[in-house]
């Protein structure tokens, strides 16, 4: 398997004193063993459904995201540039908001209640692509241990105000990012992404907003390399201790605690009482071989 | 495996500075507020200074201002964390200049805004809560401006603007300066008032994106 993938989403102080549920969800999905996928979605507090809005969300993302990853490879369309995934994806996330309006009205309730925001990212051969609504951020670290930020917390005036996927043209205004390997052939990268030589990153976090001012050097949202460099180390142990591993799973399971008892820890909490969710990636090649896509290693 | 590895101690966090939620009172200092309602109002602002201090978040992120009004407007105090906050005495004097002071209070906020934005601070939208007994003695026009400017402010959702009628205030006129109805203050409970504007202030300063802030009901000392 071409990455190792460790995440959590945990219920916030604040959420278990007002009894709210945990209103934030992760999925991923590998697709056709080349094209990985992860979506992170925080619900919205005021919104009573966001539990179920932000796992519907996640779910929807992830399954449309795969079908996209198949139409174009199917389309033989061969095009490895990044920029041509924008649409494919504000697609996906046009889908989640139907979604969102459909189990709205199954459920009978105002699409408002299932508010949630959406990180995507899609780690392709030729590079990664991210979109995201709202705020939360996704980052990324080159090998040579560089941090970069892929997109940023979009927040309103107000440190209480954000933007949701239900929202009219949440999907056509997200955020579009992408870092292509090895050549820059992105028009949307920013001026310091095109102007310095593109590294194959090797890892990327997602998280969403609660744990934006512990991960993030804010306003400008530069990724606290601190912050990362033990998360990434750890996760490099989960990584490489996998091949001589009898049980995988056991390995996964215990890395996943790890991450949730480090989300639940003291530390963490005295500084944000919201919902947390981390997730954590690594190619196992470290780089990606666009060349060779491989199959059930 | 994993045991082996101690995220809750290698993991460093950046420092970034609190959010603010910023709070403007604007108070009637008029001759008519002497006696009895003056020593309940500083005894009020007592009580806010105390109660805030007890939220270990909201003593960090709430940021008080006082202006005092009666023939001169007065700024007794600029922003200060609710931490640095010492609750003056205020004294009395004479006429009722609040059309002047509330321009003085959104001045004071917009100022602030900037601010915050200068230096990266994120902030809730700024509450302005003003406390009188009587009407305004404003040179002609400039209560009209300023309650222009309320409305404008309003919409654009910049402040949340709150009035509080003490005994003696004209209630129908405080009702066309601002344009969420005014409070009428029951006899001289300044401190429920102030305790109750803490117990707000500690909501708004702890919500999240797009929480509706579900404020305390003011039956306590308040009423419509």
């Amino acid at each position: 398997m071409p990455w190792t993938v460790v995440g959590k989403s945990v219920m916030g102080t604040g959420h278990e004193r007002r009894s709210q549920p945990c209103q934030d969800a992760w999925a991923w999905k590998e697709i056709n063993g080349d094209h990985l996928c992860v979506a992170v979605a925080d619900g919205a507090g005021s919104a009573a459904h966001s539990d179920i809005g932000a796992r519907t969300a996640v779910a929807t993302a992830v399954e449309r995201v795969a079908q996209a990853v198949a139409e174009k490879l199917e389309s033989l369309d061969a095009d490895s540039e990044l920029e041509g995934w924008r649409s494919p994806l504000t697609n996906v996330a046009k889908d989640v908001k139907k979604e969102l309006d459909l189990t709205a009205l199954q459920k009978e309730v105002a699409v408002r209640e299932l508010a949630c925001t959406l990180l995507l990212m899609l780690w392709t051969p030729s590079g990664i692509v991210a979109l995201q609504v709202g705020d939360g951020a996704i980052v990324g670290r080159d090998p040579s241990g560089k941090m970069v930020a892929l997109t940023q917390p979009e927040q309103g005036e107000y440190a209480n105000q954000t933007v949701f996927i239900v929202e009219d043209k949440a999907a056509e205004q997200a955020q579009f990012m992408c870092w292509p390997f090895a050549i820059a052939d992105c028009q949307n990268a920013s001026e310091s992404t095109k102007n310095s030589p593109q590294a194959n990153l090797s890892h990327i976090a997602l998280f969403s907003d609660g744990l934006q001012r512990l991960a993030l050097e804010l306003p400008i949202g530069k990724p606290f390399t601190p912050f990362f460099d033990p998360l990434f180390s750890f996760l490099d142990q989960v990584r490489n201790s996998l091949p001589d591993a009898a049980d995988p799973k056991a390995i996964f399971d215990d890395a996943g605690k790890t991450l949730d008892s480090f989300l639940r820890s003291p530390r963490v909490t005295a500084r944000t009482d919201d919902d947390l969710t981390l997730v954590l990636i690594t190619s196992t090649q470290n780089i990606s071989a666009p060349e060779k896509s491989k199959e059930g290693s | 495996m994993s045991t082996s590895f101690n995220l809750d101690e290698a993991v460093l966090f950046a420092e970034n500075p609190e959010p603010r939620c910023p709070c403007v009172l604007l108070l009637d200092v008029s001759g008519s507020m002497s006696g009895p309602p003056i020593a309940a109002l500083n005894e009020g602002l007592k009580a806010f200074q105390d109660d805030l201090n007890r939220d270990d978040l909201a003593r960090k992120r709430v940021e008080i201002a006082i202006v005092t009004f009666d023939d001169r407007v007065q700024i007794v105090q600029d922003f200060v964390t609710a931490d640095a906050f010492e609750a003056p005495t205020l004294e009395t004097g004479g006429m009722t200049y609040m059309g002047a002071a509330i321009h003085t209070g959104l001045d004071l906020v917009r100022d602030r805004k900037a601010q915050y934005r200068a230096n990266g601070v994120a902030y809730y939208r700024p509450w302005v809560f003003m406390i009188t007994d009587g009407a305004p003695t404003d040179e002609p026009g400039t209560m009209e401006k300023a309650s222009a400017r309320i409305r404008g402010e309003e919409d654009k959702k910049s402040i949340a603007f709150f009035s509080v009628g003490v005994e003696g205030a004209d209630m129908e006129r405080l009702q066309t300066v601002a344009v969420r109805s005014p409070l009428k203050l029951k006899g001289l409970s300044f401190q429920e008032m102030f305790l109750w504007l803490s117990a707000s202030m500690q909501q708004v300063s702890q919500s999240r994106p797009d929480e509706q802030v579900a404020l305390p009901s003011p039956a306590g000392w308040g009423e419509v």
